[in-house]
């Protein structure tokens, strides 16, 4: 959820560039790509996890 | 208080089968500790045992690919994911993994976004390894129990007499069993004849994982399998195994998970036949040596099913509901590219026969049919037997079979040809061919123009065989894959939406000029209108008109399966299943434009097309009846229904949707409307003499119908499978269910034996009137709980929103399918149910399997506490109750409300804060209610007690899942 959080705050930026950037807790920045990259990975092992294990 | 009748009291309403009765239906209730499942102490077991491997190969390469203070991190992340499940806590209560929780953030907030990345990654390969290790642990039990010398059960006569509801019976359990219970012969057999499975693999969008890591998971999977199974090996070949699998692992880890660009249909319909290709083509004879097998042992003289009881369908590359990218052209090429892989097969088997079949005139006799044949193939083929005589004239299986090899390979040109070509281009009957030894002559009729031309071909020589005593499996195991996959591999159903039929025909309708456009009709003047239409052969349809996209796509969908019904046969496309189907006139809609196509004869009153309602809100499962008993009733749709199934009673296929009626409505509403319907419209087809085959639109996670399929068949009410059953495997269990062999023969098996059981044992338990007057009750209370918090909470929608990752779901480039209906609005009207279904799970409230059930048996035992007895009571006798109480504690025990209130914190926006607090604290009070009175219900102490190897499972995913959420 802190990379959607993350994502999600710089989405409601005005309009950026691909090249916008967010200042995470780390202090660095990072593109949307990168963040929704993030994201998505991560749903990807949330939805390995909760596979129906029934 | 709410007694339940004696059997006599409940007289069934339907018609009684020819079927013996279960003595623990209504009057003896099995043991108790037997319907919770297996102990299955040696699950546990392995489990335990396997996953320090897994550990072990995931701390190894985690150490050789990150950099060490990495690698440390993660796993300190993973040791501390520990602690109890979380389905059991009540919220806010300080527990071992609620305090883990603090330090598992501090960890991620110490890291960068590439390390943050890296342990979503890591977590996600973990969680992958254990996929695989419990596909093998279930491979493993499944191998254990055919091994048995005894089934289970048989030594002790008051144990219950058929499987329990929970452990799958194999086929020599239940026909071990069956005998037991005095199962006359002739009605095993009656039903062996009629059996009739068919199961439709779809492209749904949750199948999230890259067709290239699924590659590397296989090899991983089989490294693993050769690593367990090396008792034999020495330690250097045990090290070298352990090595390969860490490398494999390693480029696993380097490999990209996330797709690099949006699926097309046709990288989809690739993705669903690779199970075709890698497991099913040679695991069907095999389900076929079991069952023949099995009845050896307790029927030896029944005769068994035919090798075509269980069959594919697809709706990959034919669905087209709410798809664009699914045109004709595309399901034109599915077509071809399915037909191609099964030519490919057969070509390959057919060498494979002609090089073991050496057996020569000299030293052995040849059946008379035979010799009579390869003399008419030698005037029809003067080619092939310039060729090949010399060298095979005395080796007349050798000959036979390049005939045969021949012929394929002509077939399979042809088959380059038609995928080359457009579908609107037709190409004539010759085949040119520039290879081969036909050398570039062009060729009339010599490739097969049907499948039975083939099989006539290898039922010939398996006979001569026979014959002169002598047999050969891989001959039975081809004749048996010709029975079963055909030349089309899996029949596609084509799929559409009801609006896109009355939009094609109100335009159709202002074209003609008529005194009143069809959209301005009401329901009995369409059904008038469209039943006179139907009788005519005059055409309504001008090749000259012009048309607007979305009509001229609806026409050429007809035309495109007349098209390949002439090229393929009726077996490649028979089925049109209308979605959302509401009323009559949604079916005569698509036999009318069928008509237009040539499907539908008016004068012979023939169809080629089984027009499929698809029922999926809650009141037209409640309407279902009333519709399919007006068009029974209408002469010319019973003939068209006569004449769409050979010499047999008239065929009705109908299918229900879990889906959509479970978003509209909620779980416990869903299920027991679509339960009333298959009664109502199975005493219906009774009435009137009509076979029904009702299609299960179900699978994936609970929200969408999902769960174990043995029970779910199990719990169907008694007499309506009669031996027929479809149903949907959902692209997303397609890896779990059929990626191993006997993993697949397991659910094969498993799906089988379900529908024999279920078709076999009739019970009274279903028409008991006080059961099904609460049923009716709780479905209405849990229907309006659900309602008013989804569809009547004005700040839901933007709580489901913002609290799972539902618009990034929608960015993960995993179908070709749009995530919302094509209407555009952002409401959940438009939002699909798949991608509804993923979000709850996502941010782990899974809602739409749950909400509404608590609240509706507590009202019930608020007006009567007495009823918590008979609830009990329902849970142990009746396969539905327990099937529905079964699956609302499997998905109680993966929700964790912890986590999901970080979710409501962490993403939810200032300015609803208040609001969405409000709706946690309802899902959360109704998830303790639910929890506590499933538990009170089912008599178990914790959630799953009743099936530990679940439990386990679920338990250590929870724990180690941790991260992953709040990453």
């Amino acid at each position: 959820m802190a990379l959607l959080r993350r994502l999600r705050d710089q989405n409601r930026q005005p309009p950026m560039s691909e090249a916008s950037s967010d200042s995470g807790d780390d202090g660095r920045t990072y593109s949307r790509s990168e963040l929704l990259r993030g994201a998505l990975l991560t749903i990807n092992g949330i939805a390995a996890g909760m596979r129906n294990t029934g | 208080m709410i007694m339940e009748p004696s059997p006599a009291q409940s007289a069934p309403m339907r018609q009684p089968l020819p079927a013996i009765e279960t003595p623990g239906d209504a009057t003896a209730a099995p043991a108790p500790e037997s319907l919770q499942g297996q102990p299955a102490p040696q699950v546990t077991q392995l489990l335990g045992e396997r996953l320090e491997l897994v550990e072990d190969l995931w701390q190894t390469v985690l150490r050789s690919e990150c950099p060490p203070q990495q690698a440390e991190r993660l796993l300190r992340l993973k040791a501390l994911s520990g602690g109890d499940g979380p389905a059991d806590r009540r919220p806010g209560a300080p527990t071992e993994t609620a305090v883990a929780a603090d330090a598992i953030v501090q960890l991620i907030r110490e890291m960068d976004l590439a390390e943050a990345i890296s342990a979503a990654r890591a977590f996600s390969l973990y969680f992958q390894l254990v996929n695989i290790l419990e596909q093998h642990i279930e491979e493993d039990s499944y191998l254990a129990s055919l091994k048995a010398q005894h089934p289970s059960g048989l030594s002790d006569p008051f144990v219950p007499p058929l499987a329990s509801q929970t452990q799958p019976a194999t086929f020599r359990e239940l026909f071990t069993r069956l005998r037991g219970l005095g199962l006359p012969p002739a009605r095993l057999e009656q039903l062996l004849r009629e059996l009739d499975i068919r199961l439709v693999f779809t492209a749904h969008p949750t199948e999230i994982v890259r067709h290239t890591v699924r590659h590397k998971q296989r090899r991983v999977a089989a490294l693993i399998q050769k690593l367990q199974q090396s008792d034999l090996l020495n330690l250097d070949d045990r090290h070298s195994l352990r090595l390969q699998l860490e490398e494999e692992i390693r480029l696993w880890w380097r490999t990209d998970e996330l797709h690099q660009f949006k699926p097309s249909v046709l990288d989809e319909v690739d993705y669903a036949l690779h199970y075709f290709q890698q497991v099913l083509f040679e695991a069907m004879p095999q389900l076929r040596q079991r069952i023949h097998g099995a009845l050896q042992a307790s029927y030896p003289d029944v005769v068994p099913p035919q090798d075509a009881f269980c069959t594919f369908g697809s709706w990959v590359g034919s669905d087209r509901d709410g798809n664009p990218s699914v045109t004709p052209e595309i399901t034109w090429r599915t077509a071809c590219y399915q037909r191609q892989l099964m030519l490919e097969r057969y070509i390959s088997a057919v060498k494979g026969l002609r090089d073991q079949l050496s057996i020569s005139m000299q030293w052995s006799q040849v059946s008379a049919p035979l010799l009579e044949s390869l003399e008419m193939d030698r005037l029809r083929f003067p080619e092939i037997y310039e060729e090949r005589a010399a060298r095979y004239r005395l080796e007349p299986y050798r000959l036979k079979l390049s005939y045969t090899l021949e012929r394929l390979r002509l077939t399979h040109l042809r088959n380059q040809q038609l995928a080359a070509s457009s579908w609107e281009s037709p190409i004539d009957g010759s085949t040119s061919t520039d290879d081969g030894i036909l050398g570039g002559q062009a060729v009339q009729d010599l490739h097969y123009t049907a499948v039975a031309e083939f099989r006539n071909d290898l039922e010939l020589i398996g006979d001569s065989l026979e014959a002169t005593g002598l047999s050969c499996e891989p001959l039975q195991n081809l004749v048996s894959q010709v029975h079963i996959f055909g030349f089309t591999l899996a029949s596609l159903d084509i799929r559409q939406e009801s609006t896109r039929h009355s939009d094609a025909l109100d335009e159709l309708s202002r074209y003609l000029q008529l005194p009143q456009a069809y959209g301005e009709m009401d329901e009995e003047q369409r059904i008038d209108w469209l039943l006179q239409e139907l009788r005519t052969r005059r055409p309504l349809v001008s090749a000259a008109a012009r048309w607007s996209a979305a009509t001229a796509e609806t026409l050429d969908v007809f035309r495109l399966l007349q098209r390949l019904q002439q090229e393929f046969g009726s077996r490649i496309c028979r089925t049109y299943i209308i979605s959302m189907s509401h009323t009559v006139s949604d079916l005569l809609e698509v036999l009318l434009l069928a008509k237009e196509a040539g499907l539908v004869d008016p004068k012979t009153q023939h169809s080629n097309l089984l027009v499929v309602p698809l029922f999926e809100t809650v009141e037209d499962l409640q309407g279902a009846p009333a519709v399919m008993e007006r068009l029974f009733n209408e002469p010319f749709y019973r003939q068209l229904l006569a004449s769409s199934n050979g010499a047999g009673k008239p065929l009705q296929e109908l299918m229900l949707g879990y889906s959509d009626s479970n978003k509209d409505s909620g779980f416990l509403s869903s299920n027991w409307e679509i339960h009333r319907a298959q009664i109502a419209l199975q005493q219906l087809a009774i009435n009137h003499d009509v076979a029904l085959r009702i299609f299960h639109g179900r699978g994936g996670s609970v929200g969408r119908g999902g769960g174990p399929a043995y029970q779910a068949i199990l719990a169907q009410p008694s007499g309506t499978l009669n031996g027929r059953i479809k149903i949907t495997e959902q692209g997303e269990v397609l890896a779990s269910k059929y990626s191993l062999p006997e993993l697949a023969l397991y659910n094969l098996e498993t799906v089988t034996t379900a529908v024999l059981q279920n078709s076999l044992v009739t019970s009274h338990v279903d028409d008991t009137p006080s059961w099904n007057e609460l049923m009716m009750r709780l479905a209405a209370r849990s229907r309006q709980h659900y309602r008013s918090l989804v569809h009547d909470n004005p700040d839901l929608v933007a709580f489901f929103q913002q609290v799972t990752p539902i618009e990034e779901i929608s960015k993960l480039q995993i179908s070709s399918r749009p995530a919302r209906r094509k209407s555009g609005a952002k409401d959940l009207s438009s939002l699909r149910a798949i991608p509804w279904v993923f979000g709850w799970t996502q941010s782990r409230f899974l809602l739409p399997s749950w909400f509404g059930v608590g609240a509706a048996l507590q009202e019930e035992l608020d007006r009567d506490p007495e009823q918590l007895e008979l609830l009990q009571r329902l849970y142990q006798r009746w396969p539905f109750f327990r099937m529905l109480i079964s699956k609302v504690e499997m998905t109680l025990s993966k929700v964790d409300l912890d986590l999901a209130h970080h979710y409501v914190q962490a993403l939810g926006r200032p300015s609803h804060r208040e609001s969405f607090e409000a709706i946690f604290q309802v899902i959360a009070s109704e998830f303790v209610l639910t929890r506590d009175l499933v538990l009170k219900i089912s008599g178990h102490g914790r959630l799953l007690d009743g099936d530990p190897g679940l439990q386990l499972s679920v338990d250590l995913r929870n724990r180690t899942i941790i991260p992953l959420g709040f990453l």
